[in-house]
């Protein structure tokens, strides 16, 4: 504002000094008669010398106002100056980024090489690819993002090659803010679109600024794709956050037909309350509690035709009359929902010293029937409508190394059903089918433009069996060399 | 966080993910071993255990006597009997053991591992001892013949016993009457056989002297009368593979002649009727006739096979007779 009222005292001054130069020494000139000027009338030698220290005078303090007026208009020109430095601990998501005035621009592209323990050069049933040894754009990103006094909108497209070339859309949020003070996260957001699940800390991580390739096992196979459509309330209030959104529940990347619909009238609620504190500069903590609870969609099947099977029961190759049999049509069957539900608790923090800032993280989830992803959850009753309980948890460190490197760490734990049993001797026994990943990463980083990341992921599960029958480890453990070069 | 702290913490994470990545099971599908067991676990190597002590191929005559430790009590075939057609799916095989969490299994000369399955529940009808079973799958190019599939109980500690031979017959690709598992079955006079490697809808097309013009259209070369059921050993076409674009797994027509073949020149073509999803395909023209007095005869290749390619381009729909392969005088 001091550059505006700067301009507005100056430029009448300045209008007056050279639009009307004549009044203005006329003014000078021909002071209103005073007693004292009749003396100095009589004596124009000394009047002269006067009048002429005052025009100086006048010029200066116009090249002075000129000066100051070139100024402001320079400083004017000047696109809006963007927020200030990032605090530490700053990470890109919504609803509680703090955006450029305007119109922002921004992309990324992550290309990479990956090896697989487990890959071979063969086919699954069906025809995937059981090779993942392979060069992949796993991200090629570009967004577009406003920001208003009273509105904001994000926009973000995604290309990559994970299964096959494809765009599609990661982001659409149009939203109504209310911002009083710019540089702090809106008071009030409510937005409109698709969005990431604001469920704790993991999901809402920006794969931009996320060090590991990618987020946790059990985060993973709860939310498949971090996207979902749906509405949000969201706010932050001095250290507090919080977000409260009904979302379709069926997020992009489920393996289902329904990924972004939805085949339910029900919508998951997700809530999240935490809090994001710096009580000094060198320090950072933030976290907080979230809960989700919707319905999931156990789908019917379609009424069939009548059906000739041949089952060759002596096996000779040959059809003969009592290898045959017609299946009537079948009437279609209902499909119904069950319930699922996680609550998941999450912590960071941020520590500045003389390494370079370290990072320490964790979180924990557990849930009911929420796998969308891997051990897919689809509770019927068939299967007696018995719920999958899952849980899982990742505790990760990241350490700065100067401004050039980093290394990190990450454990993390996903026990998809922890009622599993396993069927030995004919009996039934408890059955442990957790997945274990050790992470360690190594990275050298070009400052605000591009990382160079080295991740080695140790897979301990039990998805193979021994020698003896017992299930065993699998020797499916991977790494991952990622170039990531970012606008 | 002071500079030791930091370099131990790193050598605790060295060294929890070094003692961790060093052992597990490998991922190996398993497929194209001559036998697949869908469920058991693949595992390179020879059976454990001693071999049999009276094995059908001799080899285990100089075995030990039975060594303690689980055993394979009893082996039984599914009701389709001790033959797997070519590329089989599905044969169950099932039988007992005594002291033993899973059974391995794999064919005594074929291959390059054993599958492991748990064992199933305790059979009531033999008390201490344990059901198994499992499902195999048998590649279609596996040497036909006799072979031992060769079952091993193993106990919870990995020992395993007494290696247990179960004779199976593998019915080879090429239409021989079963003569591989019944050397007193006669194989056909003669067989015209072409063999593609994707699921390309190609149809075996051959003129023979005298003008039958064989095809999957008309297997017996010319039009069957109405109601009539045509004699079985007339020369035919045995299978329409791919029709309709159906994978039937096997991607090979035949024609086969069970007695001595009418003499003259044959034409043969490949006729890339529909492409099913396919850009191209490469086939195989082989042909073989019977040499030697049975039953110590066999099927033997008349000329070494003819190959080519086709392209889904070339597509006919059945309205030509397709590419020429080869011509030749039986």
């Amino acid at each position: 504002m001091q550059p505006r009222s700067l301009v507005a005292r100056a430029t009448p001054a300045l209008i007056a000094a050279f639009a009307f130069p004549g009044v203005a020494r006329a003014q000078n000139a021909n002071p209103s008669p005073s007693p004292e000027s009749a003396p100095a009338a009589a004596a124009p030698s000394s009047s002269e010398g006067a009048l002429r220290e005052q025009l100086d005078a006048l010029h200066d303090e116009v090249q002075a106002l000129r000066t100051d007026v070139e100024v402001a208009r320079s400083s004017q020109q000047k696109p809006a100056a963007p927020p200030g430095p990032r605090p530490l601990g700053y990470e890109v998501f919504w609803p509680w980024v703090l955006p450029a005035e305007g119109i922002t621009t921004g992309g990324y592209i992550q290309g990479q090489y990956e090896s697989h323990q487990d890959s071979q050069d063969q086919l699954f049933q069906g025809g995937a690819l059981i090779n993942q040894d392979r060069f992949l754009v796993r991200r090629a990103r570009a967004s577009l993002v406003g920001e208003w006094e009273y509105a904001a909108f994000a926009l973000e497209l995604d290309a990559n090659t994970t299964s096959g070339p494809q765009v599609d859309l990661r982001k659409a949020e149009a939203s109504l803010q209310y911002r009083p003070n710019r540089t702090k996260p809106p008071v009030v957001m409510a937005t409109l679109g698709q969005f990431d699940t604001p469920f704790g800390y993991e999901v809402v991580e920006s794969p931009r600024t996320r060090w590991f390739m990618e987020r946790s096992t059990i985060s993973r196979a709860f939310w498949p794709g971090e996207p979902d459509l749906g509405v949000r309330l969201a706010g932050a209030l001095g250290f507090f956050r919080w977000a409260i959104a009904p979302m379709n529940g069926e997020p992009i990347g489920e393996k289902s037909p329904y990924s972004a619909q939805d085949p339910n009238a029900a919508k998951d609620v997700v809530f999240h309350f935490g809090f994001d504190a710096l009580p000094r500069d060198d320090f950072h903590v933030a976290g907080g509690v979230s809960a989700v609870r919707g319905r999931g969609f156990h789908a019917g099947t379609d009424a069939t035709k009548t059906v000739l099977q041949w089952n060759d029961s002596n096996g000779d190759g040959t059809v003969q009359p009592f290898e045959l049999r017609g299946l009537n049509p079948q009437a279609a069957t209902v499909s119904q929902n069950f319930d699922r539900w996680a609550a998941g608790l999450d912590l960071r923090a941020h520590v500045r010293w003389w390494l370079g800032v370290a990072k320490v993280y964790g979180e924990l989830v557990v849930g009911a029937n929420m796998d969308r992803g891997m051990f897919v959850a689809n509770p019927s009753p068939l299967s007696g409508d018995v719920d999958q309980r899952e849980l899982g948890y990742v505790v990760g460190l990241t350490q700065e190394i100067g401004r050039y490197g980093v290394v990190g760490f990450r454990y993390d734990y996903y026990d998809p059903n922890l009622d599993a049993s396993d069927k030995r001797v004919g009996s039934l026994l408890p059955f442990s089918e957790a997945i274990r990943t050790y992470s360690p990463l190594v990275g050298l980083v070009v400052p605000d433009h591009a990382r160079l990341l080295f991740q080695y992921d140790v897979i301990r599960d039990s998805l193979a069996r021994s020698s003896a029958g017992v299930p065993a480890d699998l020797k499916n453990n991977a790494w991952t060399l990622r170039l990531q070069v970012q606008l | 966080m002071s500079r030791e702290t930091l370099l131990a913490a790193l050598s605790a994470v060295l060294a929890s993910v070094g003692g961790s990545a060093c052992d597990g099971q490998p991922a190996v599908s398993g497929v194209g071993e001559p036998i697949q067991v869908p469920g058991g676990q693949f595992i390179r190597g020879d059976l454990p255990g001693t071999a049999p002590p009276v094995a059908a191929s001799g080899e285990g005559a100089d075995a030990a006597p039975p060594a303690p430790g689980p055993q394979v009590t009893n082996t039984t075939l599914d009701s389709t009997g001790a033959v797997a057609l070519p590329g089989a799916a599905g044969k169950s095989i099932s039988g007992r053991t005594s002291g033993a969490v899973a059974v391995g299994a794999r064919f005594a000369d074929l291959g390059t591992g054993y599958w492991v399955v748990p064992v199933a529940e305790a059979d009531s009808m033999f008390p201490g001892e344990n059901a198994f079973r499992f499902s195999a799958n048998f590649d279609a190019n596996d040497p036909p013949g006799f072979h031992n599939l060769r079952i091993v109980a193993i106990d919870a500690s990995g020992r395993a016993g007494t290696q247990a031979d179960l004779p199976l017959c593998l019915a080879g690709r090429i239409p021989d009457n079963l003569h591989a598992c019944s050397p007193g079955a006669p194989p056909p006079a003669a067989i015209i056989s072409l063999q593609w490697d994707t699921n390309f809808d190609v149809d075996l097309h051959v003129v023979a002297p005298g003008g039958l013009d064989f095809s999957p259209k008309r297997p017996f070369g010319e039009l069957v009368d109405s109601g009539g059921a045509p004699d079985p050993k007339l020369p035919h076409i045995d299978r329409d593979s791919l029709a309709g674009c159906t994978p039937d797994g096997l991607r090979q027509e035949d024609l086969v002649f069970q007695d001595p073949p009418p003499h003259g020149t044959y034409f043969v073509y490949a006729d890339p009727f529909a492409p099913c999803g396919q850009s191209s395909v490469r086939f195989q023209l082989s042909v073989y006739q019977v040499a030697g007095t049975c039953p110590n005869c066999a099927l033997e290749e008349t000329f070494p096979p003819r190959r080519g390619e086709l392209l889904g381009i070339q597509v006919t729909g059945g309205v030509s007779s397709g590419r020429f392969v080869y011509q030749f005088g039986l």
